[in-house]
């Protein structure tokens, strides 16, 4: 009589290593159930054992992928920069939020702000007088100084000499 | 077909190996919840347990 395979496969010592430090859990449950479990764990995307790992408390955070953390840092970046610098008007037409992007809506924008007189909190109201910069007192002024005199150059009777004789020869 | 292989079909094993000491702690946790792992299983599927953490 021939004998079942599981029975005669002699286990590797790795193998029973393992199976000793990590015993099965087992327990039986309608398979409607399971594939419920199964939906949720996808939902989760977890596996049982991490399920398990979770509730037990010993389940360490996995390290996201770097490709996805630079995505979702990108996203968060670029929502952040667009709340505080992007200006959305609706369209006259469909009503459509159009942010203002294009040379032509920037310069409309500007004027329009020019017009209504948008400027500085910190700036005087243009009707006020302006504060009028110091006079300078005389001791203040400082003359420029006067150039250096000009020395003409001089070359001695020797060099002259020696200038004629090298251009004769 | 018989009863035997058609309740093997209709609810089978769930077998998940872990380390002793999660094994250890799991059950502890399920204690406390008052569930065994079946009620665990059958609750966490229908929703009923969310938060695994606590």
């Amino acid at each position: 009589m021939a004998k079942s395979r599981t029975s005669t496969t002699k286990k590797r010592p790795s193998r029973i290593k393992y199976e000793t430090s990590h015993p099965t859990v087992s327990a039986r449950i309608p398979i409607e159930i399971k594939e419920k479990i199964l939906a949720n764990l996808k939902t989760l995307d977890m596996s049982m054992a991490d399920a398990f790992k979770k509730l037990a408390g010993e389940l360490e955070e996995k390290a996201k992928p770097i490709e996805l953390m630079k995505k979702a840092e990108y996203k968060a970046g670029y929502s952040a920069a667009k709340n505080y610098y992007a200006v959305p008007y609706p369209c006259s037409k469909c009503e459509q939020t159009i942010f203002i992007n294009t040379p032509e809506e920037k310069e409309a924008a500007s004027k329009l702000m020019t017009e209504a007189g948008w400027g500085h909190e910190t700036c005087p109201e243009p009707n006020l007088p302006r504060p009028t910069p110091p006079k300078p007192t005389p001791s203040s002024i400082t003359l420029p100084k006067p150039d250096p005199p000009v020395v003409p150059l001089h070359r001695s009777n020797d060099s002259q000499d020696k200038i004629l004789r090298f251009i004769k020869e | 077909m018989d009863k035997i292989e058609e309740w093997d079909k209709n609810c089978p094993f769930v077998l998940i190996m872990l380390p002793v000491r999660t094994r250890n702690k799991l059950r502890v946790k399920l204690e406390k919840r008052g569930l065994t792992l079946e009620e665990f299983l059958i609750a966490f599927a229908n929703g009923k347990i969310s938060n695994l953490d606590s």
